[in-house]
């Protein structure tokens, strides 16, 4: 399946995210801003529905913590099957993203402005 | 730091999710990001006033949120079925009124309506509820208003010749029931909402409201107006024995009354009542 070669980035970032240790929504797309250098940033609209969706799914386990002077948080941690899940869709990337830009990278690359490959 | 555009946010980002529970959990962990955020923002240089509103814009759109909550739950058989139970129970509504056009069945179509409403099976959240009569209401709230017009005419019905006598007494009856359970199911949904939600009335609510009360208004004008004025036509002794119709016309007499104090009533209230934001609830896991 062609649409389902790379395991979805987002998730990937999650579960990636979660790997060292546990964090509420907001420190993991900070995290992910900063760890990318500001280049990507995990938009909340995706976030909050996929942590939602990972926590059914039985990938990630959270808790509400309360920190002094701050308003309560919902922290996520991996779960074993999680954890699982990172190793497995962290091969897969290795394995074929550089596949995939071979295969971009083909005869030069992408075509110029006549659309051309040069 | 919290303002009233961060709550009417959060409702709407959270209007695709049938569980209550699980919505007031979104909702406070939006609303956790959105103080985060805003902090930090603050901290780049941002000014108190200016925080929150950046905050919020970063947040992004509220319905693509929704969207992506219903989206990530779509193979949820259970949520589909709650998303979609308030659009199709506003039908059931209206097939409903139409039934309870029939004088003697009103009460026993609105307790059915309830019924199907509160106890069977998966609910829709409080939100979703508040969500659909608040989109429905305030965005034809032109619609109500020419309503509670149409309402005060048909209420007024003794002046019309007898040849068009029957239909407008099944239309102004449908209307009035129509309007009572909605109206009613509308000051419900809210209430509960208020309680489960974010704490906020909808100021649609009062317009909602006033727009059936003017129409039940008008009705009851059309009662009192034929109470002093018999018509031979007396739509209510056509259909019944004396006694019957005069019982009939009681419960709606009475029934006129408590819907419209009981609206006048709500809409001073909520006129009234404080809508500043509540903070949601500490949640419990």
């Amino acid at each position: 399946m062609v649409d389902t070669i790379l395991p979805s980035i987002p998730r990937l970032l999650v579960l990636r995210s979660l790997a060292d240790q546990s964090r509420h929504g907001y420190a993991i797309a900070r995290w992910v801003e900063n760890a990318s250098n500001g280049v990507l940033t995990l938009k909340e609209g995706t976030l909050y529905p996929l942590l939602h969706l990972m926590e059914r799914e039985g990938l990630l386990e959270s808790a509400w913590v309360k920190t002094e002077g701050a308003r309560p948080a919902k922290w996520y941690r991996l779960t074993p099957k999680g954890l699982d899940r990172l190793r497995t869709d962290y091969q897969e990337w290795a394995e074929r993203a550089p596949k995939i830009d071979q295969i971009l990278a083909h005869r030069g690359g992408m075509p110029d402005a006549y659309g051309r490959l040069v | 730091m919290l303002t009233a555009d961060w709550f009417d946010y959060l409702e709407e980002a959270t209007a695709t999710i049938a569980s209550n529970q699980e919505a007031r959990q979104v909702r406070q962990e939006l609303l956790s990001h959105l103080e985060s955020l805003a902090w930090d923002l603050q901290q780049e240089g941002w000014s108190e006033a200016q925080a929150p509103a950046e905050a919020l814009r970063r947040l992004g759109d509220a319905q693509l949120l929704a969207q992506a909550f219903r989206e990530s739950r779509s193979n949820d058989q259970r949520f589909a079925w709650g998303w979609w139970a308030a659009a199709w129970t506003v039908l059931a509504l209206s097939a409903i009124g139409v039934v309870g056009s029939l004088e003697f069945l009103i009460p026993a179509t609105v307790a059915v309506l309830f019924l199907a409403i509160f106890y069977f099976g998966p609910q829709p959240s409080w939100t979703q509820w508040v969500t659909v009569i608040r989109h429905t209401f305030l965005t034809h709230w032109r619609l109500f208003v020419a309503g509670g017009v149409v309402g005060a005419i048909w209420g007024l019905k003794p002046w019309w010749p007898g040849s068009v006598h029957l239909i407008p007494q099944r239309v102004s009856l449908g209307a009035l029931g129509l309007g009572f359970a909605v109206t009613l199911w509308a000051l419900i949904a809210e209430w509960r909402h208020a309680r489960h939600g974010t704490g906020r009335w909808s100021p649609g609510l009062s317009a909602l409201g006033l727009g059936m009360t003017a129409s039940i208004v008008g009705c009851g004008l059309g009662h009192a107006w034929y109470a002093l004025w018999p018509h031979p036509m007396n739509w209510r002794l056509n259909w019944y024995p004396v006694s019957w119709g005069h019982l009939m016309g009681l419960v709606m007499d009475v029934y006129t009354a408590i819907v419209f104090v009981g609206s006048s009533i709500m809409a001073f209230l909520i006129k009234l009542w404080p809508q500043a934001p509540a903070v949601p609830e500490r949640v419990e896991e």
